[in-house]
């Protein structure tokens, strides 16, 4: 979860990406129009990418989270696996 | 962690002793890499023949997979065996790679063979110079003894508030519970107290390698993305917070500094003046406090405030700024960039290190307070500002607005124990960069020597300069105390090792000789100045005082000044080692600032020179004409060897020989000699004259080792003096390959033509240069004398010479 700075980016999932047209702009309508829209796109664009980085970040979670689940269940089983060996081989069964 | 109470007992067969024996035999790296491989053979072989081949028989192949796994993942838990929670013996504390190799029946003996063949043992050899053979020779046979080692480490474990018991404690406590073991250790200059210091050291060291094992928390990839790009500061600044990510920082957090680095996160997020201005002494280590906060802020501790969790801290250098902008107005305008650039960033804190430099003119320096000033007052950026406290003082004196907008931080200098722990930090890099290794000695000898000799800085900076210069001396890779002796020796020019060389030992039992053949009689004076340089090259004097405080009495021209210069050369090693000081230009009040200036402003100050200089005689002469006030300030130099210059500095004047010298009472010491009495007789007479006639005050004369009296030179001996002296005209001829030789007969006459019993030998001097020298270059003028030849002077041609004149 912090590689992906999946806290920091929820928390700052607005704010104009990298501050890119972050600026108060004072002079003119037209300007600070321009400067509204530029404004808007730098926190859209952020929002996207951050999403998109919250949602990988949440995902990679959720992988690691599975493989040490697979783990816990996997180590005690482990010693048995012989067993386990043993019996597939007298079944005779095959996936193919 | 806590260190849990434990007993002393040691449980052989407890599970934690049994698990330990059983990861010496598999907790290796190797055999665990060996054992998962193996499996993933297995697994692949038996998968393989079912799918490739469709026999089921692969099935049973591949579950043997699983006890390699097993055993490899378990060995590999083994590693790492933590002390029992709520430890009740040695066996729940003792560090598993010991506990896994302990006998059931085990001698203090084969303890200690067990140790020094591990890393903590190995430690002691290596910083100390105690090997395996003098730990096991002193170690004990029986194996009752054992128990008190425990209890000993185990004591250790307390008192290091550690959480379990390593090796570098039990080589410790193997050492500490020998009977009369100061004794062993005093040879290799250490103590008990020395020995518990390296299994702190040791503990500190391990504590340091696993902090910087553990990865550091530095907020992931998206870190940054709400903040802006820095382009002009990547440029002009550095980085201390990347630097810190990609670098580490070797160091475990000091008390103090951990304290103000606190401090400064607190001031950095209250309202109105965010900034700091940390000030401290040269060397205090403001940088290190900065590079503290960097890492603290990366780290995102709990008690740092959310708003600065991963500020980047960056360093702006002011002469490389001052450098990069030549033109009228360029810097200004540079420096008012990179603050907006900082500003608009959003997670910058600026760091302007020798701020000093921005906030006057001067060489290298350019006032910047016009634009700084504005910023400061907005309190928008965050910055941290390092100076110089006597610039600092000298700064807000100037310009008072600079001290209302700027939190002001003091540093002070690091005690002993916190310049030892950084010393022991530093180490930890610079022994790989220059690969050396210092002892426990070097390092302890590097913090006393340091903090005597090294005045110009404070701790831990004075420490850290002779610990690198040390690296210079060292012997074949090892820095010992004796590399730390030779590089102060080398760079202060003292002396500070007892007299260690067979030609010093010879030069001091013959002080009073060597001195003699520079100056006629004065015995007794000789006397007491040679035993106090000898009592100090022996290591047996008062280290907190002068070498030796000397105040010699007696009529113009019988050798006081003469001894000053003979004790400068033999002693010293030339005449130049002589600060010279005629208090007769200190007889007004305001002079005492003139004597304690600062170099920077006076380089002829006594406090200057000594600081230059500090292994020299001080020659004071004329001490009877000095105002009251300076020789109250002398009074703190001949008590304790120190005198604080204006700045408040500490000069130390312990390695120096103090000579004053006095023509008081020089009429009563003629008297005195006249009327046939011996110098011994009347020198406490004489001294009780002076105190009464008001001359010097009672308590000034106590402060001085010896008083000497020098007596008036008889005619007789005033031939010796002409020998001297043309022992130095053969010398100065010795370039044109003449010598010069003078009749007795024509000596006396010479002391004859010359004696004044007012002004003792200097006449004779001025005598010789008249007669003898004029005559020699008469006839080197006129080619009477060929290279090669000798000049005889009769008394027929003294005497003509005088008739002439």
């Amino acid at each position: 979860m912090e590689t992906f700075s999946v806290g920091l980016l929820a928390g700052t999932l607005f704010a104009p990406f990298r501050q890119i047209s972050a600026g108060q702009v004072h002079v003119g309508v037209d300007a600070q129009m321009r400067a509204f829209g530029d404004r808007l796109f730098s926190r859209v664009f952020g929002a996207f990418i951050r999403t998109l980085f919250i949602l990988i970040g949440l995902f990679a979670a959720f992988l690691m989270g599975l493989v040490g689940a697979v783990q816990l269940i996997m180590w005690p089983l482990l010693p048995f696996l012989p067993v386990v060996g043993l019996v597939l081989a007298l079944m005779g069964w095959t996936p193919l | 962690m806590n260190p849990q109470p434990g007993g002393a007992n040691l449980n052989y067969d407890s599970e934690r002793a049994k698990k330990a024996r059983l990861a010496h035999h598999i907790a290796h790296k190797d055999l665990y890499w060996l054992l998962m491989i193996a499996g993933t053979v297995v697994f692949g072989v038996g998968v393989a023949i079912v799918l490739a081949w469709q026999v089921p028989f692969g099935w049973l192949l591949a579950g043997f997979a699983g006890p390699f796994w097993a055993i490899g993942a378990w060995s590999r838990s083994l590693r790492d065996i933590p002390p029992s929670p709520g430890a009740h013996g040695i066996d729940d504390v003792l560090d598993a790679d010991i506990l896994g190799v302990l006998p059931e029946r085990c001698t203090p003996q084969a303890l200690a063979t067990i140790v020094m063949h591990l890393p903590g043992g190995r430690f002691f050899g290596a910083r100390y110079g105690l090997g395996t053979e003098f730990l096991e020779s002193m170690s004990s046979k029986q194996e009752s003894d054992t128990a008190r080692v425990w209890q000993e480490a185990e004591h250790l474990r307390g008192e290091l508030a550690a959480p379990n018991i390593n090796a570098a404690m039990v080589t410790a406590a193997l050492i500490r519970i020998v009977p009369n073991v100061d004794q062993y250790l005093a040879p290799y200059r250490i103590d008990q107290d020395d020995i518990a210091a390296g299994a702190a050291w040791y503990l500190h060291q391990q504590q340091v390698f696993a902090e910087a094992r553990h990865r550091s928390h530095d907020g992931g990839i998206g870190r940054d993305w709400a903040f802006g790009y820095t382009p002009l500061l990547e440029r002009f600044g550095f980085n201390l917070s990347q630097h810190i990510t990609y670098r580490g920082l070797l160091q475990h957090d000091l008390p103090s500094r951990a304290q103000l680095a606190q401090q400064i996160t607190h001031l950095l997020v209250q309202g109105g003046r965010r900034n700091v201005a940390l000030v401290g002494g040269l060397g205090s280590g403001k940088t290190s406090v900065v590079h503290a906060l960097a890492k603290k802020l990366l780290e995102a501790e709990p008690d740092v405030p959310r708003e600065l969790h991963y500020r980047q801290v960056i360093a702006l250098d002011p002469s490389t700024l001052i450098a990069n902008a030549k033109g009228r107005g360029e810097l200004e305008e540079l420096v008012q960039h990179l603050c907006y650039e900082a500003l608009s960033a959003k997670n910058i804190i600026l760091f302007f290190d020798d701020a000093q430099l921005f906030f006057e003119e001067g060489n290298g320096a350019v006032n910047l307070s016009n634009v700084l000033l504005p910023i400061l007052e907005g309190g928008a950026l965050q910055i941290v500002f390092a100076m110089d406290e006597q610039r600092w003082t000298r700064i807000v004196q100037a310009n008072p607005a600079l001290s209302q907008h700027m939190n002001k931080v003091m540093v002070m200098p690091t005690d002993e124990t916190e310049t030892m722990l950084i010393m022991q930090n530093q180490l930890l890099s610079y022994e790989h960069q220059q690969k050396v290794l210092y002892t426990y000695q070097a390092v302890e000898a590097t913090y006393r020597l340091s903090s005597r000799y090294l005045s110009e800085q404070v701790m831990p900076g004075r420490a850290l300069k002779l610990l690198e210069a040390a690296a210079n001396c060292a012997e074949q890779g090892l820095v010992t105390y004796r590399s730390v002796e030779q590089a102060i020796e080398q760079t202060q020019g003292v002396k500070v090792g007892t007299a260690d060389t067979a030609v010093e030992r010879e030069t001091l039992l013959n002080l009073e000789q060597l001195i003699h053949e520079r100056m006629i009689n004065q015995t007794r004076a000789v006397q007491v100045v040679s035993d106090a340089l000898r009592r100090a090259r022996a290591g047996v004097r008062n280290a907190q005082r002068p070498i030796g405080t000397f105040l010699f009495l007696g009529p113009t021209g019988v050798g006081k000044t003469e001894l000053a210069k003979s004790v400068a050369a033999v002693f010293f090693g030339g005449e130049d080692h002589i600060v010279r000081i005629d208090l007769n230009e200190y007889s007004n009040e305001d002079d005492v600032r003139r004597l304690i200036a600062d170099a920077s402003t006076d380089q002829h100050s006594l406090t200057a020179q000594i600081a230059r200089n500090p292994f020299s005689v001080v020659l004071l002469d004329e001490i009877e004409k000095a105002h009251p006030n300076v020789l109250n300030v002398l009074l703190q130099l001949l008590d304790e060897g120190i005198l604080r210059d204006i700045n408040n500095r500490e000069v130390s004047f312990r390695d120096a020989v103090v000579i004053a010298t006095s023509n008081a009472g020089a009429d009563r010491i003629r008297e005195h000699i006249e009327a046939g009495e011996e110098l011994e007789h009347f020198e406490k007479q004489f001294t009780d004259e002076l105190i009464n006639a008001g001359e010097f005050r009672p308590e000034f004369l106590n402060r001085f080792d010896e008083i000497v009296l020098f007596r008036p030179l008889k005619p007789e001996e005033l031939v010796q003096v002409i020998d001297i002296i043309l022992k130095g005209v053969n010398k100065n001829l010795q370039a044109q390959k003449v010598s010069v030789a003078v009749d007795e007969d024509a000596k006396r006459l010479l002391v004859d033509a010359g004696y004044d019993p007012r002004l003792g030998a200097r006449p004779m001097r001025r005598i010789v240069q008249r007669v003898v020298e004029n005559i020699v270059a008469n006839q080197m003028l006129s080619q009477q004398v060929m290279p090669g030849s000798q000049i005889h002077i009769t008394a027929q041609d003294v005497q003509a010479m005088l008739n002439r004149q």
